[in-house]
This record gives C-alpha cells, structure tokens and sequence, in this order.
C-alpha cells in the first residue's frame, strides 16, 4: 500500500495541462446524449411524471415527457423504475475553497485602524480566486446529490464576493457559473485589531455602507460633470459595497443564533438591503419576526443529539451533582429544546417563510438522515425538496438554467433507488451538466441495535479504491487499548496504527506512511457493523473512501 | 416544577416582535415607599397599561391581577446605573476611543443575571461599555423584561443616549501599558479627549459647510465624529469611570471647554475630594457602597463617599458594575446608613431617584407616582433591612420575578447537547482581575497582541 | 511596566510611615461596660454589666460595682462578643492589583511552610477598616496552588504579628477541581478531567512523602521544611484546611479525607447543601462563604449562596461563615445576616461568625463568646449588629479600647465640609 498510495497521491497532485492535442490518455466520449428510461421523474416540487423518460444532449435537458422516443445515438441508463430529482443546489458553503495559511498576522501599530485585509474587510475579493477545482468537496457535494454550489471567500467580517459553481468536475473556468452573485458578511471579529468585537464589526458595517451611499452620490456627480469637482478616491471596501446600498447585490448574512438573527434584521431594517440570512442553526424563536420582515432563511443543519442516547451519562451527572429534581427538569427542558430545534424548519414552513440550507458550518454528510428527521417533526417532502433546489436557484438568480429537471436548464440530475428522502434512498447516478456519475449501492448491512456495542475485533479486509490500495486490516484488543495492524497486499508491508480510539461502533487512528525519506501523515476514520466496516482515509492531499469486511475465522 | 417550564417556554414562544410587555396589577395594602412623597401605610398602587394609574386606600379594579402585600413594603423597581448584564460585549478595547460603537448592538436578553437582579428589585439598569478606552462606547439602559428574548425588547425605549468615558489606571494599562500607544500618563488623558472633542467639531463645521452650499459634498461619513459631534450638541449624556479627584477635576475643566453639560462620574471613589466642584458643575456621581484598595487609584477611598457627596449637593447613586452586587443593591444603599448616617428616604433615593435622574429618565421611573412607569418591588421586611426579602418584581405592570414561583432552571434558552449547566469556581476577588467586567473582552484582545 | 510598579511600591512605603499617625492609639484599660444587654452566645442574653479587666473578660453579671475603675453607660446598648472570620487574606494583601503588594501567593504547588503570620502586616490600612465594623480576628490564609502554606488566626490589633497571634494554625490545600476557573477557562471536559487526574496525581505523592517524612523524623532528619510544614497535620496536631465547592469535588474529598486520619476542615463548600448529609455523616467542620457571591452555575436557584450555611446547618454540619475577603472583611456580618435571613436564623447566624469559628479553630476556650476568663474581644453597638444602619460605639480587643477610626472615618472626617469650599 505504502508505495503506492505515495505515487497515486503525486500523480493526483500533477496538473492537468491540456495542450490542444489529443491526449490520448484521456477517454474521448463515446456520445453527448444521455437517455434516461421509464424513471419516475420529480421534474419540480409538487410534480411527479411517472415512468417517463428524460433525454439529455450537451449538458441540458432537451425532452421530458412519458413518451419519447428512444434514440439510437444516445448513452442508454438502465435507470428503470428509479426516481429523478433534479440536483440539489447549495444555497452557500465554502465548498472548494481553498484554506488560508495560518501565517503570523501582520503586526499593526494602532489596533484601532489597521488596514481593511487584516481587520478581514474584503468585500471586494472575489471567492473564484481562491476556488481549487481539484478538491474533494466537489466530489463530495456531487456525491450527496449536489449539482451546483454557491461558494463565499473564507474570512472574517465581510470576506468579499461569492461566486456559483458546477459538480460537474471540470476544469476551474468550466465549472464557474457565474461570479460576484452575491456579497458574503459575518459577525466575526478580527482578533487583536479593529473590529475585535461583534458591536464593533455592525459598527463597521453601517459606517462602510452609509460610505459607500456616499461615494456613489461622489462618483455618480463626478462621472456627469467632473468640472471643478474632487476626483473620487475611496478605499476598494467603500467601492465594493456600492452595488449592495444599490440593492443590486444581496447579502448573505451568516447569523448562526436566534439572537445573531435578531441583530442581523435590524441592521437589514436599519439600513436596507437585501438580506439572505444564512447559516442559520437556532430559528425557533423568531419565526414571527423572520416572516414579517420577508427575509429568506437559509438554515444550517447541524442537529442536537437525541436526547435519550446519554442516559447512562445523565445518572452519572446525578449522582455526581445535580439533584433528582433538578436532573428531571433539565431533561424535560432538553427533549423540549431537541424538539424545538428538529421542529423549527416545520414552522418555517408552516409560516410561510422562504428557507432554503445553507453549508456553511455544518457539513452535509447526513443530510439525508437529517432531513428525515425534520420530516418525521412536520417538514413537507415537497418543502424540503424545494428548500435544496427552487429556493436558492431563485434566490442566486439561476432559476432559468436550474432548480428543477425542465427542458432546457441543466442536466443536473439526481437518479434515486427511492424517492430521495424514504428511508434506505441510495443515489444510483449523478448527472452533472450532462455528465453521468455511477455509485454503487452497497449491500444492506445488518444493523446492529441502537446504542449496543459490537465486538470489532477481528481480521479483515480493506481496499481503498481510489488508490488501488488493498491488503488486511488486524483489530486486536488488549485489556482496554485496542491495536490495528494494516498489511499491505502487494508488498506484504506492515503498518500499526497509533492515537487509536473508538467510540460506539467508530474507531479512528492514524497512520505514518514512510517511503524513501517521504513521509506522510494519514487518518483514518471506520465505522465498524457487525461484519464489514466503511469509512474515510483522510490525507494532506484529500480523502478517499476505505471499506472492508471480517475474514470469516473459519 | 413543570408548570413553571411551561410557562417560561409558554412565554418564549409568545415572543417575537408583539410580545406584550404592559401590564395592569393592583398592588393591596402594602407599606408604600414613594420616595417623592413620603411613606403611605396601608396602600394601594394600580398600574394599568404599564403605568401607575392610582395610589391610594381601598382602591378596587376589575379583572385585574391582584397581589396582597399586608405586610410588605412596596418601593419603586431598583435602578442601577452601572452594569454589564445583558451584553455579549462590553469592550472594544482596540483604540483608546470608540465612541462609535454600541453595546446596545449586543444585547443578551437571556442573560440569566437579569432574572437574579429582578430577584434583587433590580428592574432597569444602564448596560456600559467597559473602561479599556478614554472614550468607549454608546451605553443602553434596558427595563430587566426577562423572558423576553428580543433584544429589541429589552431596551427602554426613548431613554436619552449615554456614552462610556474612562480616566486613570484601565485605558493607561490597556493602551499605554499593553500597546505601546498614547495615553500612557494621566497627562495623555486630557488630550485624547480634547483631541476627540476637536474631531468632532471639525466634523460638524464641515456638515455645515455643505449645508450652507460652501462645500461640494458632505465630508466622508464618520461614526466616531457623528457620536462626537452628538455629545457637544447635548444629546449625550457621559458616563465616565473614573477614581482620582485629579482626573475628575480634569475633565470638568475639559467638557467646560467644549460647553459640555450632562456628566455622570461612575465609581468616583475620590470624588468626595472634590465634591463642592461636583456640585456647583451640576455633575452626577455613581459610586460604589464600599470597594476600595483593589488597585492604587483606589486606595485612599472612603466608604462614607456617598454620603459626602450627597451633603454636598451631588445628586448620588450606588450602582454594582456586577452581577454579584447588582442582587442586593438595597443593601449597598443600607451601607450609606451605617457610613455617613443617611435617612431611609436618602439612602432609598440612591437606587431609585437619583439613578434615574443620571440616565435622564426621571420623568419616567424613580418613584411611586401617579403617570410614572409601573416598575415595582416588593420587599418583605424593610428594603434597607439585612433581612429584607425581595419578593415579587414587577416591570412595566409585568410580574418578572415572583419568589414562589421562583424554581430551578430559569435559563430562556438551553443547549441540548449540554450535559449539565457548569460549575465555577468563584475567584477570590471579583471586582479585577479576569473576572471584572468592566474589562471584559480587554484580556484577549490583549493576548492577541503579545 | 517596572517603573510604574517602582513608583507604586515607593508611594505605599510613604503611605505606610504616615499610617502610625493616621488612627489614634489605643489604650489598655480595665474598665466596666454598664447597663448592657450582654448577648453572650453562649449563655443567652443578659442585662447587666461587664467588666473587662487586664484583657480579659474578669465579670459578667448584674450591679457590678466599678471600684473606682472607668466606666461606660451602655444603656439601651447591646454588647457582642467579636466576630472571627473564618478566612481572609487580610494583612497579607494590601492592593491586590499591585502584585508586589501582594504576599498571599507563593510561587509552586507545594509550599505548606509559606507562614501567612511572617508576612501579616500589623499595619495594613485594610486592618483599621475591618474592626470598627465589630470583626475582631480572622483567619489569614495564604492562597494559590494545592498547598499554598499555613494560615493563622490573628485579633486586629497589635504592632508585631506575635502580639496578633491568636493561637491556633492551620495548614492550606486546596482540593484538586473539576471546576471551571471562570468565563475564561474553555478547557474541554476532557482536559478538565485530565487535569484533575494530574492534581490527584500530584497530590498523592506529595501526602505519601509527607507521611514517610513524618514517620522517619522521629530521631530527626535532613531539613525539610517543606514536609515538616505537614508533620502537625499528620500528627492531628493542626487542621488541615481543604477548600473545595463542587458537589462531585467534595464528595471526593470526604472520601479522601476517611482515608487519612487528620483533623480537617473544609472551606468554601459552596456546593455544600448538595452533600450537607454526607458532610454531617462525617462530622467535617465547614467554614463557608461568601455568602454574597453569585450560584456557581447558571441553572441554580438565585439564592443557592444565600440559602447554603442554613441548609448544611439544619442538616447537621458545624457552618462557620466566612468572608473570604481582603479589603472589605468587613462585611463579614452582613453575610452572616444574608445566611440570617435566608433560613439559618439570626442565632444561628451569629454562631457562625463567633463561637463556631473558635470551636473549628480550636480556641473556643479563649474566643467566640462572652464568658469570664475569655479574651476581652467584643463591642458595643446600638442596635442588631448585622443590621447594615447599626452603629459601633466601643471596640475592645484584647482589652484594648481602641479608637474606632480608619482611613474611612478620617476621610469623612476631613472631607465631609472640605476647607477650603468651592474657593480657592
């Protein structure tokens, strides 16, 4: 494994340069059209054509309907008696931008005006400058049925202009949809310096607008008749917030708690603009007060616990310091507060206010999980699916390319074995402007009962497709210290695992991989069922999808 | 037990934006504390729609919430004019003047110290920025409607802006000290507010100017210079930490410069030295019952400062600048008794009246008067009493803390990942140090710098 | 920095000359109290007369004659016997910011032989302050790590610390907790555990050595004054006084404390009524307080540290309350009435800042209440001594009449109408 793990990991790391010949170690396309048959297709929220077929050419839908005609030019997909969705789009997320370098923060000699980069006031940058096309959110957001994703900068107060880019897994100038869609804001303060407070960055925030208000009156005055006037000279900050006081550019105002929302509508009910306010994870409480302002909510989903999972811990916490009273109290309060929060997107709903999910903070992984929880506490499928796809195309202004599986918007398709949100929905193929992604439905596991511990010592195999690695994996148990031995199948090298811990029926490690003086840091993530385990290799350069199962003892 | 979750959580979902926060109550025969005029035995107070309709005997009203305080003493709600409950910040310590930011901008209407300070007879208190700068931020007096959680609810509505000075030992150590930048000496002090002072004035000619046609354009918009240009023209009234008699006499002679007018000194533990310059500037003092020596410019304090100041003329009141004392304040206004001998009326009007009339709302709140704001508490045993007992705070004609209803728990809000609330261990001394609030925020912005 | 601190320890050396002359001496004095009501502690309330005679209390009772010694008309005047704080740093901190003025806080984790009475300083402005509101002697403690020093109980008077020393030691540790420090500390649950783990670890070794140090000294050994400082506590000879407030934490503590036999006391405990059976259970002494400080956790019953001395009493633990202050120990009896009123009863209330106290200490036969032969350390006030308007009138300790001034009463004294006025 080691070797080769090293040389994959190199080679994905190589730019691709096209050089406008053919290259034959690409794979030249056999067609441009697609032909999805007899599938049960969500062509839009609260719409169902059942058994029809779509046909897509070029990266869009050119035909919906029950009765098309199959051509003989067409890639066919044995898609019978599945479910299509049109492709989930983010409504925000820093998906494929690239981290900042923890660097030494310049120093500033008077913390109370330090330059607009260091006090995080960018709103100028654009995100598509710091995209990587290369990286594995992509792959990841495409995976969890994501087709288009609207990405901000990565920063403090006002980190600069957010840009909507394709799954497709292309090329950085083919993916882009469109740039400077929106500006992104948070209430995040800038350590050390000016603003290093939330009172101080809305402070910032008014003064930087009512600025900008300004410098429009200035410019627009001096662009007519510039005689005998001062030239305008405003800071990129002022300028870049010009189009935002114009309400030509929304907002994307991350306000994680209900008191963060509160904040975030007055200083909207203040000054004026247009808000989206996103990443929201606690909404219960202003409900009211975020349907009478009009304002779209792009919720977080970053669920609580179930409260009933820590029982064992709750009696300890008893014995060692509450009261019986006090313990009841505060575990009826907290069924409630889990309520509130499975609830809340319910209301929402149910109000009548515009929300859509937001990725900001929380990672989508279980969306599908989640989103069944909010069903089963009074979410509408329908709401949900229009909350992942309609809302935002609305809202980013894309509702004539996407949003939903209509002739002539993008090919952006989910391909289900359920519909999307049942219990057990896998997703069979991605279409990504045109281009199809196959998954393999892996086999139902036995489930192991809630809560109980499974024994996971044991041999197993692995295999980490992605790097062509495989071998056997050893978990062996002494006293309470677990060991894990990989070996590798090629090289019959040998790897044992160090920091293991385990939690439930998860275990992480990691591992040093060491290779003619290059060496490399990997972790490892498994969550172990009865027989086989799944799970992610995580490294510098991205992660990669491990799985493996027990060798029968026998 | 569960009742009272229901209610609380009743409450929280009512809220938003219509939240009711007026009440109607009659109050029964209580001992009745005006401040304004006497002592009423055997009376009656109604509050209807949030304010005192009627003070009297026998008086009667339909449908109305009736409370029964045989027995109890009835005073106005507790004002506190220096605190920093309810904020999620208190300092922007990164200049030494701020006067454009707003702790009203980060209000915690869940701050569970507002539901113990109600539990004290606290029901208004000035919210300040700390005292990291010379000129820190815009303060906001809130009205303690715990169970609210709209910030905006918790503000009251119409109270005159106040704005955050500091002298002496904090913004010298935060800024001299810690950054290496002017004032380091209370010498640097006088000029940074003339400095800022001068800002402000240059702005508001340049504002003129464009008004009156000489100029193109207005100047470039200002936070600092509009709040600046605020306090000369009145509209604000300073709040200003402040210790040594030589500094707080220094800043009269500064704010007599610019034509300053509306001035409160906060702790002011020297402020007895100067107290007839107090007094003929028509200058506020708030101070503490009894801290003293926690730092040098504190040391030579006297308890007995209140009662100096108020002989003198000064109008006084005691404030906490915690959330500790903010829950006894009756009986930091009960120390002026046993140093400096004040009557119960003088030393009730420190934590009524008088704290009223410095954040300018005593047209409003401070007594038990006819048209007043229905802000009440109600004592068993007499408020300046070590025994008294806080027994149920009314704001605005709204019960927000009734002590048999009092129960474990009275957070609005709870994390339901949290496993159980945590404990801390309590510092030794909480008036410095990393537990003061007043310099809150300052020891990590601090950090960031070295 | 250094230079602003020079400056400071420079101007509280000035400060300090000037003090001698700043309160007035006091006199040593026989002299008989007339006509008092004379409310003992232990022997209920009297109407009579007390005579104070060579520091000490020589007569109770009623027409006593004054034989030609001076004489105090009390009537309408109660007298009390002085109230002993359970623990302070008073003397050992002048300005707690200033951090050369601060000798409470030796540097390391195991400094049992730092002696809090080599660095009480007699002339502490703090300590005038103090007794003109009726606290007569206090515990003084070092603070800091798990065993900071030794503490000792001091009366408010005198020049020299022995002419203080009231008798009686007790070695400090503070219980390793689970606690958070405060806002600032965002440790995570696991580090909290971690180190508390480390703490126990630490403290182990350290009682292990203690114990073997204290075995093999018998016929003498190298000097060690850093397990020597334990040898009293070992021996039973002295208390060990723990300090621990959270529920989880103090039960450890019993636990820990069963294993050993010693004489301790527990102190802070604020987490008391939580475990006040088993505190009872195991007949451990608390010295708690303040009782005016904030719950320890957000979800607590706001009068959880106003109500705790009285639930740990009716449960059956022995509760002395304490300040836990510097500069304002003065409010001592002002917590004991919160505690009063708030379910521990005013009699009760008055115990925990008298005779308990001196029980816990182990000087009740010399301090705590108004008896013949005890030291004459009391005063006469006008009125219930915690009602925050009561007057003091006459202050004795150790039969010192002393002047009831301080820096506070001066101030007032010389500003109250300041010469010159508004003038210049």
């Amino acid at each position: 494994m080691n070797n080769r793990l090293i040389r994959l990991l190199v080679v994905c790391m190589m730019p691709i340069v096209s050089f406008g010949q053919v290259d034959y170690d690409e794979i030249i396309k056999a067609t441009d059209k697609v032909f999805l048959k007899d599938v049960i297709i969500h062509d839009k929220p609260g719409s169902v054509i059942e058994y029809g077929s779509i046909l897509v050419e070029n990266g869009m839908i050119v035909q919906v309907g029950k009765k098309l005609t199959e051509p003989d030019d067409a890639l066919i997909l044995t898609a019978d008696s599945l479910h299509v969705y049109p492709a989930f789009i983010d409504a925000l997320s820093h998906s494929s931008i690239k981290k900042k370098e923890d660097g030494e923060r310049p120093k500033v000699k008077f913390p109370g005006s330090p330059p607009d980069d260091v006090a995080g006031i960018t709103p100028g940058k654009s995100a598509f400058d710091f995209i990587d096309a290369e990286s594995s959110d992509l792959i990841s957001m495409r995976e969890l049925g994501f087709g288009i994703v609207h990405v901000a900068p990565r920063g403090r107060m006002l980190p600069g202009q957010t840009a909507i880019i394709s799954t497709s897994g292309k090329s950085k100038n083919e993916i882009l949809i469109k740039e400077n869609v929106a500006n992104y804001a948070q209430l995040k303060t800038s350590p050390g310096v000016f603003p290093a407070t939330m009172i101080g960055v809305l402070t910032k925030f008014r003064e930087l607008y009512k600025q900008a208000e300004g410098a429009n009156q200035h410019m627009v005055r001096y662009s007519s008749s510039p005689l005998g006037l001062q030239r305008p000279t405003y800071s990129d900050a002022i300028t870049a917030m010009i189009p935002v006081t114009k309400k030509q550019q929304k907002v994307f105002f991350k306000a994680e708690s209900a008191k963060d929302v509160h904040r975030v509508l007055a200083l909207k009910n203040e000054l004026g603009f247009d808000l989206v306010l996103t990443d929201v994870k606690q909404v219960y409480p202003v409900v009211d007060k975020v349907k009478s302002s009009n304002v779209p909510v792009m919720i977080s989903l970053d669920l609580p616990d179930k409260p009933e999972d820590e029982k064992k811990d709750e009696e300890k916490d008893e014995e060692e310091n509450l009261t019986t009273e006090e313990m009841k109290a505060l575990k009826e309060r907290k069924a409630k507060a889990y309520q509130d929060y499975v609830g809340q997107v319910a209301m929402l709903e149910k109000a009548g206010v515009n929300f859509g999910f937001s990725w900001i903070k929380a990672k989508p992984k279980k969306m599908q999980e989640q989103m069944q929880t909010l069903i089963e506490n009074g979410l509408s499928e329908n709401a949900a699916i229009k909350g992942l796809t309609t809302v935002p195309a609305q809202l980013l202004g894309i509702s004539d390319i996407a949003g939903t599986a209509e002739k002539g918007k993008l090919a952006n398709l989910i391909i289900s074995t359920a519909p999307i949100f049942e219990k057990d929905s896998k997703i069979k193929f991605m279409l990504v402007d045109g281009e199809v992604f196959e998954y393999e439905i892996k086999k139902k596991k036995k489930k192991t009962e809630d809560g109980e511990a499974i024994d996971i010592a044991g041999t197993y195999t692995y295999e980490i497709s992605q790097f062509g690695a495989s071998g056997s994996l050893i978990v062996s148990k002494e006293e309470d210290d677990y060991k894990v031995v990989l070996t590798d199948a090629d090289d019959g090298s040998e790897l044992e695992a160090k920091n293991i811990t385990r939690d439930g029926n998860s275990m992480s490690f990691d591992l040093k991989v060491e290779e003619d003086g290059f060496s490399m840091d990997v972790s490892v993530n498994l969550d172990f069922s009865e027989d086989d385990f799944e799970g992610s290799v995580n490294t510098d350069f991205g992660a990669a999808p491990i799985e493996g199962s027990k060798v029968d003892p026998n | 037990m569960k009742n009272i979750i229901t209610i609380i959580l009743s409450t929280l979902f009512s809220l938003s934006v219509c939240a009711q926060q007026e009440g109607d109550i009659l109050i029964k025969n209580g001992t009745v504390i005006t401040i304004t005029d006497g002592v009423k035995e055997q009376t009656d107070v109604l509050i209807r729609n949030g304010k005192i309709e009627e003070i009297g005997e026998n008086l009667s009203a339909s449908n109305v919430k009736t409370i029964d305080a045989e027995g109890m003493f009835v005073m106005p709600g507790i004002i506190d004019a220096h605190s920093h409950i309810a904020l999620d910040v208190v300092n922007e310590a990164t200049n030494p003047v701020t006067a454009e930011v707003f702790v009203g901008d980060g209000l915690d209407p869940y701050d569970v110290s507002i539901y113990r300070a109600l539990a004290g007879g606290v029901t208004i208190s000035h919210a300040m920025h700390g005292s990291a700068n010379a000129i820190g931020g815009q303060c906001e007096t809130i009205k303690h409607r715990y169970g609210e959680v709209d910030p905006e609810a918790i503000r009251m509505d119409g109270a005159p802006r106040t704005i955050k000075f500091a002298l002496g030992e904090n913004p010298m150590r935060v800024h001299g000290e810690g950054n290496g930048i002017a004032p380091a000496t209370r010498m640097g002090m006088e000029q940074i507010f003339r400095n800022a002072f001068e800002e402000g004035k240059a702005y508001m000619k340049a504002q003129k100017d464009y008004a009156a046609g000489k100029a193109d354009f207005p100047p470039l918009y200002n936070t600092r210079s509009e709040v600046m240009a605020d306090i000369l023209k009145g509209d604000i009234i300073i709040h200003c930490h402040s210790y040594r008699a030589d500094e707080i006499y220094m800043l009269l002679k500064v704010l007599e410069d610019y034509g300053v007018k509306r001035i409160c000194f906060q702790h002011v533990n020297e402020g007895f030295k100067v107290a007839p310059e107090l007094a003929a500037y028509g200058a506020h003092a708030s101070v503490f019952s009894d801290w003293w020596a926690y730092k040098f410019e504190v040391y030579y304090s006297t308890a007995y400062n209140a009662a100096i100041l108020a002989e003198n003329g000064v109008v006084t009141s005691i404030n906490s600048d915690s959330g500790e004392l903010i829950r006894h304040l009756y009986h930091e206004a009960a120390k002026t008794q046993r140093y400096g001998g004040l009557s119960d009326n003088e030393a009730l009007k420190l934590i009524t009246l008088n704290p009223a009339i410095q954040l300018g709302i005593e047209d409003r709140v401070g007594s038990i008067e006819k048209g007043k704001e229905g802000d009440i508490a109600i004592f068993k045993n007499h408020p300046l009493s070590i025994y008294a007992i806080p027994q149920i705070t009314i704001v605005d004609g709204i019960v927000r803390f009734d002590i048999n209803e009092d129960n474990y728990d009275m957070r609005l809000d709870i994390d339901p990942d949290e496993k159980i609330p945590t404990f801390y261990e309590t510092e030794t001394h909480s008036h410095h140090g990393e537990g003061d609030r007043c310099m809150q925020d300052v020891y990590e912005f601090l950090n960031h710098k070295h | 920095m250094n230079k602003i601190y020079w400056i400071l320890v420079v101007a509280l050396f000035l400060s300090c000359e000037l003090l001698g002359q700043q309160v007035r001496k006091s006199t040593f004095e026989d002299v008989l109290l007339k006509n008092a009501t004379i409310v003992t502690i232990t022997n209920g309330t009297i109407e009579g007369d007390l005579l104070i005679k060579n520091g000490i209390i020589a007569e109770i009772g009623t027409s006593l004659s004054a034989n030609g010694l001076s004489e105090i008309d009390c009537t309408g005047k109660f007298i009390y016997p002085g109230f002993i704080d359970g623990g302070t740093q008073l003397g050992l901190v002048e300005i707690s910011s200033v951090s050369l003025t601060r000798d409470s806080d030796e540097l390391g984790d195991y400094t049992p032989h730092m002696q809090a009475l080599t660095a009480v300083n007699p002339n502490s402005v703090s300590i005038p302050v103090t007794r003109v509101n009726g606290v007569t002697t206090v515990f003084s403690k070092p603070t800091g790590d798990l065993f900071p020093g030794t503490g000792a109980v001091i009366d408010l008077h005198g020049y020299t610390p022995d002419q203080m020393y009231a008798g009686s030691k007790a070695v400090l540790m503070n219980f390793p907790s689970t606690g958070r420090r405060g806002r600032w500390d965002r440790r995570s649950e696991e580090d909290i555990t971690k180190d508390n783990e480390k703490a126990m670890k630490k403290l182990k070794k350290f009682w292990d050595q203690a114990k073997i140090y204290s075995q093999i000294n018998q016929t003498g050994g190298d000097y060690n004054p850093q397990l020597a400082a334990m040898v009293p506590v070992l021996k039973g000879d002295a208390p060990l006084m723990i300090e621990v407030n959270k529920k989880s934490d103090i039960l450890n503590a019993i636990e820990w404390v069963n294993k050993q036999s010693i004489k301790a006391i527990f102190t802070g405990v604020s987490e008391g009524w939580r475990v006040a059976d088993s505190l009872a259970k195991y007949k451990i002494p608390v010295i708690t307080g303040p009782v005016l400080q904030v719950p320890s956790r957000a979800s607590d019953k706001y009068d959880v540290s106003y109500s705790n001395p009285g639930k740990m009493l009716k449960a059956g633990v022995k509760v002395a309350i304490r300040t836990n202050e510097t500069e304002n120990v003065r409010n001592l009896p002002f917590n004991a009435g919160f505690a009063a009123a708030y379910g521990m009863g005013i009699d009760e209330a008055l115990r925990a800042i008298t005779i308990t106290p001196a029980e816990i200490f182990g000087i009740a036969d010399k301090y705590g209440s108004l008896e013949k032969g005890k030291v004459a350390n009391l005063f006469v006030c006008d009125g219930d001594p915690f009602e925050t308007k009561t007057q003091i009138q006459h202050l004795f300790i150790r039969g010192w009449n002393v002047p009831l001034e301080s820096r506070h009463t001066l101030l007032y004294d010389e500003f109250l109408e300041r010469d010159p006025g508004i003038k210049k």
